[in-house]
């Protein structure tokens, strides 16, 4: 009998992106893993994943380029989420231009926009210009551009195949239903109505939101990892159920600034402080600053102030040691070859 | 139309004080901001002494001087310096016990699990030995020997970075000439009226002794102490954390350079405080840091120079302060940087990193005009945030220890401190997890050091140490002590690196 038995409760994807990673990760003798599936998954979205999906893939040994064939991979390099206004922004996972000497890219745009018209921002990102190519680039190719991408699965072939590997690594799956509740020592919940993450007693509870792509597979990859790294006997394991609740809660509460940013009417009469924070800095300075425990990137910052109108008044003053004209053809060069190896990347 | 235009524009600082802070500020506002016509002025007065703070560094300060274009070679040589890899703790946990906190990684993590938590599980075991076995840097320092980390992430060359020692007297004039050289214009003398703008409260100029009144958009104290501006002018307050260390006082003296020149600072416990001894290519720096509560003045100069393992160079020179900060380091168009702006004992020599932060936090959010409360704003978080983490790191070394020897650590031993802390060390002491933040100067390693160091053992360990036989982790440990014992060996020594790379000081 196992001295230690953990029961996860989800959908295929969500059930199997816990189980892979704690199947490689944390099953060893005297431990079991059981994965309760509930099939009625009537998500038809596919499961979209952040760029942070290598990296958990290298962790546990799945080879990305397999599954990314066998489970109808395409590549993610913006999420698209809704604003208030109901239109849509893209939220690239890369930086805007390239930085130089120090300073984003987007000080040196903000100044070069004083000097004469330019094109949008957003014309000035990689990430957006290849997400928005009518074909995406292979795999192989887009690991030599400079580039962060996720990858969008379809959600059941993705989903049984975490399955089968967490299987593989020694995990029993069955349905909803047939498990063995009784005798768990902890039930992991992946569940779409709870309020707020939380891990007590003997029950950790993962607080899936999905309206912006890429969500579902952050709280599910991040609650594993987290459940993993602060690993202790779980008869005796109160101070790593704080911590683990407190980072959790702290990264859901830097997705309702998200949240807020792109729903409300005006972003910068915000009352959640670290939102009101961004905005305002953003407004004063076009710095964008950051909390502990970000979930997304400044780029995607970046991109949801940008679409909800809110602008720097003025550039970073580091941006007027180029000259105006070394600026103007710094950023005509740059639009070329974004717009060139995109060509290139299509043509290929 | 500008954003800015009609508002008074920020296109003049005057720093006040020339001392570390002073001509590091003057430097870095010339390298990043003088090309965009932004006029740097540096008031000093050569009658006016200057502390001479951080005589040691952290591996940071190699970032500001790559960013602002300094010579490694150059420095070196024109501030006396030495290579630091780390500093060694004496008498922390208990008397007698020493250990290094590195600048680097303590062994290597496997599959997922970090280092110490493997070495934890079989501590005490022969042949395993202590955690500074697998460590790079410490073992390098222990046999005095010195190498530029390599850049190829899989090589065990690249787990540590280095820092320097320097003389603190000879850095304010290195930065002075570099900062000369970029256009800031030094006054001498002494400031004797600072004028205020009657609406806004903002100050608008500085009158000297001589009568010269210097005008300004922006002001940074680096005034040490005393915070001519920020605290004597604008009053903006102090938040005293003597609660928690209350070391308030320090005696300074340097010595002949006795013995090998070391890579590392030493930080040696006493009786109601500390002494540190920074060796220098020309000296040693040394002092006490103490607590006047529980120690004399005569007293913790007795321990000082008792300690001396050269002959002493000058006379003893006592300093009073209070721990904490201001309450607010920039307030109205006053940054304060250094000294002026807070005070932390340097246990970990972190005075010169905050000084570097402040600057480049400053550099970050500098003000277009005098319509700047948000940059004011984010810059005073920033930094609060800075010195907090900063000050809990330094709480740790005085409350994680067993010493019941003097008053002072018992004091230490059983006050309360910060929930930040508390919560850390439940959760470190249960099963050796480190809780990691992303905005704070201390990353994993270095709470795992001085945890460690001072004794402080988790009572289990990663549940996830299990997964792997005794046998091969113990294989494992053994093979990474060779590897890391071998590596250390093939560096070379810290004297002669300096020597052969053109480092050392011409003799005067």
């Amino acid at each position: 009998m196992s001295a230690e038995r953990i029961l996860v409760r989800g959908t295929p994807v969500q059930a199997g992106v816990i189980g892979a990673y704690l199947a490689s990760r944390w099953l060893a003798a005297g431990r079991a893993l059981e994965l309760a599936i509930d099939p009625e998954d009537n998500t038809a979205a596919p499961f979209v994943t952040r760029p942070s999906i290598h990296r958990l893939h290298g962790e546990i040994g799945l080879p990305t380029d397999q599954l990314f064939a066998r489970c109808g991979g395409s590549p993610v390099l913006a999420a698209e989420a809704q604003t208030a206004d109901g239109s849509s922004v893209q939220l690239p996972f890369s930086a805007f231009g390239v930085p130089r000497g120090g300073l984003e890219f987007h000080q040196y745009w903000l100044r070069a926009s004083r000097l004469s018209e330019q094109a949008d921002l957003t014309e000035f990102s990689l990430s957006l210009a290849l997400q928005n190519a009518a074909h995406k680039p292979p795999l192989a190719q887009l690991a030599q551009l400079p580039v962060e991408f996720g990858i969008a699965f379809d959600r059941a072939a993705y989903g049984n195949a975490l399955l089968s590997f967490a299987k593989a690594g020694g995990a029993s799956v069955v349905e909803s239903g047939n498990e063995q509740e009784q005798d768990a020592d902890l039930v992991i919940q992946c569940s779409p109505d709870a309020g707020a993450p939380k891990w007590h007693g003997q029950e950790l509870t993962i607080a899936l939101e999905s309206d912006i792509p890429g969500l579902e597979w952050h709280h599910l990859s991040s609650a594993a990892r987290r459940f993993a790294s602060l690993a202790a006997p779980l008869s005796n394991c109160a101070p790593e159920q704080a911590e683990w609740t407190r980072l959790a809660v702290a990264e859901n509460e830097r997705v309702a600034d998200m949240r807020e940013l792109l729903s409300i009417n005006d972003p910068l009469a915000s009352s959640r402080p670290a939102l009101q924070r961004k905005a305002e800095v953003f407004v004063a300075c076009g710095r964008i600053p950051t909390e502990d425990y970000e979930v997304f990137t400044p780029p995607e910052w970046l991109a949801a102030l940008w679409a909800r109108g809110v602008r720097p008044r003025r550039s970073d003053r580091m941006a007027e040691r180029l000259p105006d004209a070394q600026l103007l053809d710094w950023l005509d060069q740059l639009r070329g070859q974004i717009a060139s190896l995109t060509r290139q990347v299509q043509a290929a | 139309m500008g954003a800015n235009e009609g508002k008074q524009a920020i296109n003049r600082v005057v720093v006040v004080g020339g001392g570390t802070a002073g001509w590091m500020t003057a430097a870095g506002l010339a390298s990043m901001l003088g090309p965009t016509g932004l006029e740097i002025t540096l008031i000093e007065s050569e009658a006016i002494g200057v502390v001479g703070v951080g005589e040691a560094t952290l591996p940071h300060i190699k970032n500001f001087n790559d960013t602002i274009g300094v010579n490694e070679a150059e420095f070196m040589a024109a501030t006396s310096a030495t290579f630091k890899l780390g500093i060694e703790f004496v008498n922390w946990g208990r008397k007698g016990d020493s250990y290094i906190h590195p600048f680097g990684e303590f062994g290597l993590p496997n599959a997922g699990v970090a280092f110490h938590q493997y070495w934890r599980k079989f501590a005490g075991q022969p042949g395993v030995g202590s955690l500074d076995e697998y460590s790079l840097p410490v073992i390098a320092s222990r046999l005095g020997k010195f190498q530029p980390p390599s850049e190829d992430p899989r090589s065990v060359m690249s787990t540590y970075r280095y820092a320097y020692q320097f003389d603190a007297l000879q850095y304010a004039p290195f930065m002075r000439s570099h900062a000369e050289a970029r256009g800031v214009t030094r006054m001498e003398g002494k400031v004797v009226d600072v004028a205020l703008e009657p609406e806004s409260g903002r100050v608008s100029a500085l009158t000297m002794d001589d009568g010269r009144v210097v005008e300004g958009d922006l002001f940074v104290d680096c005034t040490g102490f005393f915070g001519l501006l920020i605290e004597k002018t604008l009053n903006a307050g102090y938040d005293d954390w003597s609660e928690w260390l209350p070391a308030d006082r320090a005696v300074a003296v340097p010595c002949e350079s006795a013995g090998p020149l070391l890579p590392y600072t030493r930080a040696t416990a006493h009786e109601a405080g500390w002494s540190w001894r920074i060796p220098l290519q020309h000296r040693t720096g040394n002092g006490h840091v103490y607590s006047s509560q529980f120690l004399s003045d005569d007293a913790a100069c007795d321990t000082l120079l008792e300690g001396l393992e050269g002959e002493r160079l000058a006379d003893p020179r006592f300093l009073r302060f209070v721990t904490g900060k201001r309450r607010k380091l920039w307030s109205r168009n006053v940054v304060a940087i250094g000294l002026s702006g807070g005070f932390l004992e340097p246990l970990e020599s972190t005075s010169i990193y905050l000084i570097q932060e402040g600057i480049t936090k400053l550099l970050e959010l500098f003000p277009a005009d005098q319509d700047c409360d948000v940059e004011v704003a984010e810059y005073n978080h920033w930094m609060d945030l800075q010195f907090e983490r900063v000050r809990d790191f330094l709480i740790l070394h005085y409350h994680a220890t067993e010493r019941d020897d003097s008053d002072f650590w018992n004091h230490m031993r059983t006050m309360t401190v910060p929930d930040s802390l508390a919560e850390r060390l439940e959760l470190f002491t249960a099963h050796g997890h480190v809780s990691a933040y992303d905005h704070g100067l201390f990353l994993v390693p270095s709470w795992v050091a001085v945890l460690i160091g001072q004794r402080v053992l988790p009572s289990s360990v990663d549940a996830r140490v299990s997964r792997q036989a005794d046998a091969e982790v113990l294989r494992h440990l053994a093979g990474l002590k060779g590897h890391m014992e071998k590596a250390a060996g093939s560096m070379e020594d810290h004297a002669a690196y300096l020597a052969r790379n053109n480092m050392m000081r011409a003799a005067a």
